[in-house]
């Protein structure tokens, strides 16, 4: 076992390795097809891995590969933890990174960064792999920068174009922003258990005594210490208020963006959280106040993407409202549903965005939705794929996106908190929005007229593009049917979250008759008056309706925030450096110091004329004089 | 009758008429020197005068001490002189300033 948990990540490592370093005899399509191979073989043995889990009684694999490092009692080890939740995210990212290795063969087989960008794909897997597998905080945060570094990489792929560099950036600096209190929350709870460990942190979990611990600005310890890992996994996962860097992230290659920025990298966060699901049980503050941060970021991205013209951007603003899903349902501590959105979610999300880049490709690199139009008849199969992907994504009755979302709206109702049940209002509405964009989407892009030209250019891409699309078109219709494994899904030391669930006919049967339907109808009859037939306009007839357009366009002004507040940071920094560094000690002391004993100096000089007479005169002058004072003393 | 008092205000005079030649001749450094010599002498009559009044052979030794010394002590200014007058080509005092901050 340990030795195919080993070869997993050194597979990928290695494909990164040999495909960056090889020379330029390795021509392009041979080191895709390596690449994607030893992909291929890493998946295998994760599926390996999957079964040996599952066939097995709840065991659980754990070892260190080595000490890495040894001071003094700190132990951090390379290792691994294998339990079905992590053996579960290990192929759905190993699965997905697959489809994208094969979809990039084809993608960009005309770009000249060809084999870079297998290079880092596959350095991007080996990350996130590393950050899966993990049994220790520290390997975690090493994959997690990992992953971090390499989306920095991939988003900034074209670095010939201005706006990519911009954006990858932003996408650093936002990302940074968040690691530094996710590093925080790593001291904190390592200064609680002397250990990076997750089983000594979970196994020691009771001998600690919560109550005793400081607090810090009115919270708990373990509040504070879990709400600063979770502000890291907002950076990552693109939450209010840190996701402005997700929808400029789509700067990078289409697959990136489905790879990346959709299924496996925006989700660390989620599993990071459901890895360190024992402290989030300890902590009532902290998830509510993830509720509210997911349950909003559900609603308000979902707005921005009913007025985006962007194919990817659109898909980028339901990627952060989906994210926002599964962070709500962390809120109620269902990590296990969660994670079950995030599985469907990462097939039908890599999906679209593979569509979204099969469109692209065809119609020359335009993503201006306002530019497309009527394509269903041009490209069937990835209107296929498409279609597929939104019902999955809107939660149409028996695609998987319909058992995920409706299990989170289901767990969030049985909650019966006030936030609660805010947050369940929050999450229906969403439904709605995303019911409306995703088909604004669908009728703008493959339906209507053509706008952007001569119809005849377009085609159908090669079997390469399209036979990934329709491997995840299966398995976005087909993963839902798994639901019994994630309602089961123990946590690990935990046990089984107790989920309501009562065979596959009820579920069903329950989740037609509830109210996420009644959206999705709505929804459809929305987006079919609005957009079927290109009236894009409709709501502009009603000043209201305007108002809340203008809002939304603003996309909140988020990135004025930010650009406030680093211009406040500026302010600050200059003020700091003219008037306290320059103004005060170099100007005061270390220079004006000397300037002052030198202008003293200069009436000093004038005494010393150099004529002897005046030296004689002052001699016998102040002789008189003290001599004068001595007589009259003396008198 | 010339009594002590006379004596002590002569070479007070003697003494000021030097100090003063020092002060307001801005012309010849060798009138500097010869200033100097006149503030030795007006000194050495105070000693003879004291000498003789409190009959003390002691202060009119002292005298003649004084005296050699100021006569090898303008030797020595006038050798300095005449070196420099070879540098300069003038004794004027007021070019005389190289000491000026």
């Amino acid at each position: 076992m340990e030795s195919i948990l080993l070869l997993i990540p050194i597979l990928l490592l290695a494909s990164s390795i040999i495909i960056g370093l090889s020379s330029d005899s390795l021509n392009k399509f041979y080191s895709g097809v390596i690449s994607t191979s030893l992909v291929f073989s890493s998946l295998i043995l994760s599926i390996i891995v999957l079964i040996k889990i599952y066939s097995s009684n709840d065991e659980i694999y754990y070892d260190n590969f080595y000490d890495w490092i040894s001071i003094n009692g700190l132990n951090i080890g390379i290792g691994y933890l294998i339990d079905k939740f992590s053996s579960i995210m290990l192929v759905v990212v190993l699965f997905i990174s697959f489809v994208v290795h094969v979809y990039s063969i084809g993608y960009m087989k005309h770009e000249e960064d060809f084999k870079r960008f297998f290079s880092y794909i596959a350095l991007f897997t080996f990350s996130m792999i590393l950050l899966v597998m993990s049994n220790n905080l520290i390997q975690l945060f090493i994959g997690w920068e990992g992953v971090g570094l390499v989306s920095y990489l991939l988003i900034g792929f074209f670095y010939k174009k201005s706006s990519a560099i911009k954006a990858n950036l932003k996408a650093f600096l936002i990302n940074r922003i968040g690691d530094m209190f996710f590093i925080l929350g790593i001291v904190m709870i390592y200064s609680l258990f002397d250990s990076f460990d997750y089983r000594t942190m979970f196994l020691n979990l009771d001998s600690v005594n919560l109550s005793n611990l400081e607090t810090y600005f009115g919270l708990n310890y373990i509040d504070f210490a879990c709400l600063l890992l979770f502000i890291g996994a907002m950076a990552k996962s693109a939450q209010i208020p840190l996701h402005v860097w997700l929808p400029d992230s789509m700067e990078g290659p289409t697959p990136i963006s489905a790879l990346i920025h959709a299924a496996t990298m925006v989700t660390a966060g989620i599993f990071m959280v459901g890895r360190l699901a024992p402290f989030y049980e300890l902590t009532e503050f902290t998830t509510d106040f993830i509720l509210i941060i997911g349950a909003s970021t559900a609603l308000f991205m979902g707005l921005i993407a009913i007025f985006e013209n962007d194919i990817k951007k659109v898909i980028a603003y339901s990627t952060i409202s989906q994210l926002g899903y599964m962070v709500s349902a962390l809120g109620i501590n269902a990590y296990t549903v969660s994670f079950f959105h995030l599985f469907t979610h990462a097939f039908f999300k890599a999906l679209l965005f593979l569509c979204a880049g099969s469109v692209i490709m065809s119609l020359h690199h335009n993503q201006d939705i306002r530019k497309m139009g009527g394509l269903k008849s041009k490209l069937p199969v990835t209107y296929a794929c498409f279609l597929i992907g939104t019902l999955c994504i809107i939660g149409f009755p028996l695609t998987s996106g319909f058992f995920s979302k409706d299990l989170i709206l289901e767990v969030m109702l049985y909650e019966e908190t006030t936030i609660s049940f805010i947050a369940y209002i929050m999450l229906l509405i969403g439904a709605l929005v995303t019911t409306i964009y995703s088909l604004r989407l669908m009728f703008i892009v493959f339906y209507g007229k053509y706008r952007g030209g001569d119809v005849e250019e377009i085609s159908e891409q090669s079997n390469i593009i399209l036979i990934p699309l329709i491997l995840l078109a299966v398995l976005s219709l087909t993963s839902g049917y798994i639901i019994k494994v994630f309602v089961d899904l123990p946590i690990f030391m935990y046990g089984i979250k107790d989920i309501h669930y009562d065979g596959m006919v009820t579920y069903i049967e329950h989740g037609i008759l509830s109210p996420a339907t009644l959206t999705l109808v709505l929804g459809f009859f929305i987006a079919k008056k609005l957009y079927k037939d290109n009236k894009e306009f409709l709501f502009l007839e009603n000043n209201f309706l305007v108002e809340i357009k203008k809002v939304i366009k603003t996309k909140y002004k988020f990135d004025e925030l930010f650009l406030y507040s680093s211009d406040v940071l500026k302010k600050t920094s200059i003020f700091v450096t003219h008037k306290l560094d320059i103004g005060i000690i170099e100007n005061v002391f270390v220079n004006g110091v000397p300037k002052k004993i030198n202008s003293f100096s200069k009436i000093l000089k004038k005494t010393s004329s150099g004529y002897l007479y005046h030296y004689a005169f002052s001699i016998v002058f102040s002789l008189v004089v003290i001599f004068g004072i001595i007589l009259v003393r003396v008198l | 009758m010339i009594t002590m008092s006379h004596y002590l205000v002569f070479s007070a005079l003697l003494f000021c008429i030097s100090v003063a030649g020092i002060f307001i001749n801005r012309k010849n450094i060798l009138l500097l020197l010869m200033s100097i010599e006149l503030m030795l002498l007006a000194v050495n009559t105070n000693f003879i005068v004291f000498s003789h009044y409190s009959n003390d052979i002691t202060g009119q030794v002292f005298v003649f001490f004084i005296l050699a010394v100021a006569a090898a002590e303008s030797a020595i200014g006038l050798a300095i002189i005449v070196s420099l007058f070879r540098i300069r080509n003038s004794l004027e005092i007021n070019l005389i300033n190289n000491l000026k901050g």
